[in-house]
């Protein structure tokens, strides 16, 4: 009976040092960036823990490759290579109008916009929570990208960064619930704000007045506004408006570019500071 | 059981239960069945005190929670405080539980689950600005009951065993 009480009060000391520790350590990681290295470790040990979690999902992925009739990979090849003829037409324009700017800026003594550059980058883990819309890409510090770095998807606007370590970055997709994107309505070059809604919800726009010229079908791209993503990327279209007449608001709803079910190649945007 | 073979079900349980937390849905899987994901780490620690709760270690449930943190993008030490805790109250509830396992159980692990869920969604409320949801903290809890259901029997025939060893 001794014996047992003695366990029960180690057995509490034990339960309130960790418990003590646990919540300093709450503390300190919700509000300082101090125990980065610690995380840093961690996160090497857990990745056998996500390597094997992610199997299932590649061998399925492997296997339906490797089932694929000779006919059907034909016509994706065909596919590929008709959109790399128009990318290649399209690249071609793009330097022309590039050359054009430049020579417009010089003359009228304009500088010029922020270079961005374009890292490539990989989803490798995806993040299983429920509440928010996150990835893990394989860039990070070591590859030049920083904290709250714009990522885009061959379609669109697909996050930001939040958190960086040396090779890999934490990205909160544009469709989580805290994420807002700066963003014009291409037709009327109208500012707004673009808010995510949580997993699978289209976007919404903020604070659109009753009187403000929006239609179905209309193009919502980056404005540029907040230094993340340079102006005119692609970000979605609007597929409805209701009017809340008791508010003197209108609920827009835009349906996104971006695909995050096709886990293709990411570009991270890391601009650079320096004016030419 | 061997203790040998005992530890080692213990240590591929919880490597088990860490890879079914984050084992991938499509993302565009459609939301009930996202929130359906049980608690996997609530169940299997939880399983583990009923079935031999000298097993738990404190510490051991400090480690795991850490990683969970890393895993889930939490806040470090989050996991952790309620993985310790829930192993500590459950501890208690044994002496509760014990006389009728299954049924008791059930109720312990559902209440328990509960209130992992709901603090973790505060938790998560007041440091990463994330909604609290009520599908969010009950479909994981009723996905977590019905996953413990082919628990029960190996409980009761543990305890029904434990029983006759006594009289």
């Amino acid at each position: 009976m001794a014996l047992r009480t003695a366990h029960t009060i180690q057995s509490t000391y034990l339960f309130l040092a960790l418990f003590i520790c646990a919540t300093l350590l709450l503390a300190v990681s919700s509000n300082t960036r101090y125990l980065a290295t610690v995380e840093i470790g961690l996160r090497f040990i857990v990745q056998p823990i996500t390597y094997i979690a992610n199997l299932p999902h590649k061998a399925t992925e492997q296997i339906g490759y490797y089932f694929d009739s000779v006919a059907e990979l034909q016509l994706r090849n065909d596919e590929l290579e008709l959109n790399l003829s128009q990318l290649s037409a399209t690249t071609a324009e793009l330097d022309q109008a590039k050359a054009t700017i430049a020579q417009l800026q010089t003359v009228l003594g304009a500088s010029a916009p922020i270079q961005a550059q374009h890292v490539l980058a990989e989803i490798v883990y995806v993040n299983p929570s429920r509440q928010r819309q996150e990835v893990t890409i394989n860039v990070g510090l070591n590859q030049g990208v920083t904290d709250d770095n714009g990522v885009l998807d061959p379609w669109g606007v697909f996050g930001q960064t939040v958190e960086v370590f040396p090779n890999s970055s934490r990205v909160l997709l544009a469709n989580d619930e805290r994420h807002a994107t700066p963003v014009l309505v291409k037709r009327t070059r109208r500012y707004f704000v673009a808010s995510g809604n949580g997993p699978n919800e289209l976007l919404t726009l903020d604070n659109v007045n009753l009187s403000a010229d929006v239609q179905i079908g209309d193009e919502v791209v980056t404005s540029g506004l907040g230094g993340i993503f340079p102006e005119g990327l692609n970000v979605g279209v609007i597929v409805a408006t209701n009017d809340i007449v008791a508010e003197s608001i209108k609920h827009v709803t835009v349906a996104p570019h971006a695909r995050p079910d096709a886990k293709s190649y990411l570009r991270v945007i890391v601009m650079d500071s320096v004016r030419e | 059981m061997s203790d040998l073979r005992g530890w080692a079900l213990f240590i591929c349980s919880m490597f088990v239960a860490l890879v079914l937390s984050v084992a991938p849905l499509p993302f565009d899987a459609p939301n009930w069945l996202k929130n359906l994901r049980p608690d996997w780490l609530v169940l299997i620690w939880f399983f583990w005190i009923v079935f031999q709760h000298e097993r738990c270690s404190l510490i051991v449930a400090f480690g795991v929670g850490l990683l969970l943190d890393v895993l889930f993008g939490d806040p470090l030490g989050l996991n952790s405080l309620l993985l310790v805790s829930l192993i500590y109250v459950g501890r208690y509830a044994l002496r509760w539980i014990e006389p009728s396992v299954g049924l008791r159980s059930s109720i312990a692990l559902v209440i328990l689950c509960f209130l992992v869920t709901a603090i973790k969604s505060l938790v998560q409320f007041i440091t990463l600005d994330v909604q609290i949801q009520l599908g969010y903290i009950l479909l994981p809890v009723l996905a977590t009951f019905l996953c413990w259901i082919p628990f029960i029997p190996a409980l009761n025939s543990k305890h029904s065993q434990f029983r006759a060893g006594v009289h």
